[in-house]
């Protein structure tokens, strides 16, 4: 068994040069958490979701990449508007900006075994994608897997 | 040739071929295509190897033991204090201490982040202010680049004013004998006046067009301080291990301590209250997690460096290369310091300071017997920490801490650019030289 026998094909995804807007509309519509970023020939480019628009939703500075000794963020006390207008200042803006181009995706003749590990350490649905063309092939989602193992209907 | 040489490889002469060592590893370094420790320690190794220096003469002689015990346990203070969260805490407390005034906050920033790292490495400090002025700057709706530009200067020269501010000034303390009050005696005074002097350009270029709405000021001003304290226990802990280390720095001539054996003794102190209420598995998780934030890359770098610049020595380089300075002032003290702070100055903000200094260092010694020993060349010794530490402020790539703030800017989506940077930077780090040198001249030549 492999990762492609698992994964649901043809999932919901949203092109690159779709609104941030859109992007989370389609979260909506679908009740899904994360969908993948596709450019118009189908390629993978991205995932994105609501653990990646979090972070645009925090101060910058609180979410650098790498060691800069931050710290956490008890003495800021930002207002649920403040974070709203911080969202709002960026939904016209082209959702790739938010989508997390650094997860690589899956190979569809992935082990189950190694699939499962890698959802494991990833904490969400993983995007699996040819990896001679990088088109994206199709979404493990932790339903998928859930339903998978207990034979429960989805 | 000195004593502690071996026989050189196929009886070459070990001037030469430690000239030509010498030479690879300042060219590889200054490449950077390679990290500089393993740069260093390539170098280290085939000068032994190639029979210059022996291993024992290297180790006994070479390697600056008391500047890499000062370097580490500072270092290991430093990551444990930094948890408790009262770096945030003050930089917090200083921004609302100013009613969150765009122009006030830089300033304030500035001075935060000169007094820190006059007693914190200069990289520690950007890591520990950078973020939370990302933090300020996006609140207040206002560019950061001219506070970060200003804290890198800042960060430089307040590295400049203490004997642990900056690693310079770590080897030249070590390697003369100067204690941290003559390095406070000697450099703090024009170090103060550099940053106020720098901060007067800043006011003109940046400062008198800062401005932010009263609801942006709001927001900072809405910031508790008291809540960046993650852990109050640990916040005295560190400040009273913190103010015993400075203490002992201070007292260090008295009581025949050196810098590293107080460094160490409060690395080892505040481990100890860090640790001693934690069960054996939590204590070696936190102490490995400790030992894991000293910067090894900087210490293997050092020690590999020492050896380099020693092979050098022991071959007569530097000997051979002081009596052509001393022949180029013409034996004058005033026009060698000069040219060591210009020079110096000029040569950091091109190359890591850091290598520069380890080869100045024998160079200056060697230069004593013309000028009539050690005690003469003191104003040498100044001159050559002001201009290696303030050198560092001329490009983006003059000192470590330039380029931390550069990365973490550019993260953050507001990318510092060499040229642009170069253009401001270097007039006011040629401004900062200017002032040391009428300091130099008015208090050592009068």
């Amino acid at each position: 068994m492999t990762c492609q026998t698992v994964m649901l094909p043809d999932p919901v995804t949203v092109l690159d040069s779709a609104s941030l807007a859109s992007a989370i509309d389609l979260l909506f519509r679908h009740r899904i958490k994360n969908l993948p970023v596709v450019d118009t020939n189908g390629l993978y480019k991205g995932l994105f979701g609501i653990h990646t628009l979090v972070r645009h939703v925090l101060p910058r500075a609180a979410t650098l990449d790498g060691d800069t000794h931050m710290g956490d963020l008890a003495f800021v006390h930002d207002s649920l508007e403040n974070l709203k207008e911080r969202l709002a200042s960026r939904l016209g803006e082209p959702v790739l900006r938010f989508a997390d181009t650094a997860l690589r995706p899956l190979a569809p003749n992935m082990s189950l075994v190694e699939t499962l590990l890698h959802l494991h350490r990833s904490h969400h649905n993983l995007p699996v994608a040819d990896p001679d063309s990088g088109r994206l092939l199709g979404l493990v989602t932790y339903w998928g897997i859930l339903t998978m193992l207990t034979g429960r209907p989805a | 040739m000195h004593e502690s040489a071996g026989h050189v490889l196929f009886g070459l002469n070990p001037f030469w071929v430690s000239l030509a060592l010498f030479t690879v590893t300042y060219v590889a370094i200054v490449t950077e295509r390679l990290n500089r420790a393993i740069i260093a320690l390539i170098g280290a190794v085939l000068m032994i190897m190639s029979g210059v220096i022996t291993q024992q003469a290297a180790l006994r002689d070479g390697v600056d033991f008391n500047t890499l015990g000062l370097l580490t346990g500072m270092m290991v203070i430093v990551a444990i204090t930094r948890k408790c969260g009262i770096f945030q805490y003050v930089a917090v407390w200083s921004a609302k201490k100013v009613n969150a005034d765009p122009w006030g906050i830089l300033v304030m920033l500035a001075l935060v982040t000169a007094v820190f790292s006059a007693f914190l490495d200069n990289v520690t400090t950007v890591l520990l202010v950078a973020p939370v002025t990302l933090l300020i700057t996006e609140e207040l709706k206002v560019d950061p680049y001219p506070y970060l530009f200003t804290e890198i200067f800042a960060a430089n020269i307040g590295g400049t004013a203490t004997l642990i501010g900056d690693p310079p000034n770590i080897m030249i303390g070590s390697a003369t004998g100067l204690t941290f009050n003559d390095f406070v005696w000697h450099l703090t005074p024009v170090v103060a006046v550099i940053l106020l002097a720098t901060l007067v350009p800043i006011y003109f270029f940046w400062g008198r067009k800062l401005s932010a709405t009263a609801e942006a000021r709001a927001r900072v001003m809405q910031f508790n301080e008291r809540e960046a304290i993650t852990d109050p226990r640990l916040l005295k802990q560190s400040l009273a291990v913190l103010a015993l280390v400075i203490l002992g720095f201070v007292l260090a001539h008295p009581l025949h301590l050196e810098p590293a054996t107080i460094a160490m003794a409060g690395a080892a102190a505040l481990l100890l209250l860090d640790n001693f209420a934690h069960n054996a598995e939590r204590q070696s998780e936190q102490v490995h997690k400790t030992f894991g934030e000293v910067e090894w890359v900087t210490i293997f770098f050092f020690l590999g460096l020492f050896i380099v610049v020693y092979g050098i020595e022991s071959a007569g380089v530097l000997k051979w290369l002081a009596n052509r300075v001393v022949e180029l002032t013409g034996g004058n003290l005033a026009l060698t310091a000069q040219a060591i702070l210009w020079v110096s100055a000029i040569a950091s903000a091109i190359v890591d300071n850091i290598p520069f200094v380890a080869t100045m260092i024998p160079l200056i010694q060697s230069m004593a017997p013309v000028y009539g020993g050690m005690q003469h060349i003191e104003p040498l010794w100044w001159a050559l920490s002001l201009g290696a530490c303030l050198g560092g402020n001329g490009t983006l790539i003059g000192a470590s801490a330039n380029l931390i703030v550069a990365g973490m800017a550019e993260r953050a989506g507001y990318p510092i650019r060499f040229l642009p940077f170069l253009l401001m930077a270097f007039p006011l780090m040629l401004l900062s030289i200017g002032i040391s040198s009428g300091y130099l001249y008015l208090r050592y030549f009068m």
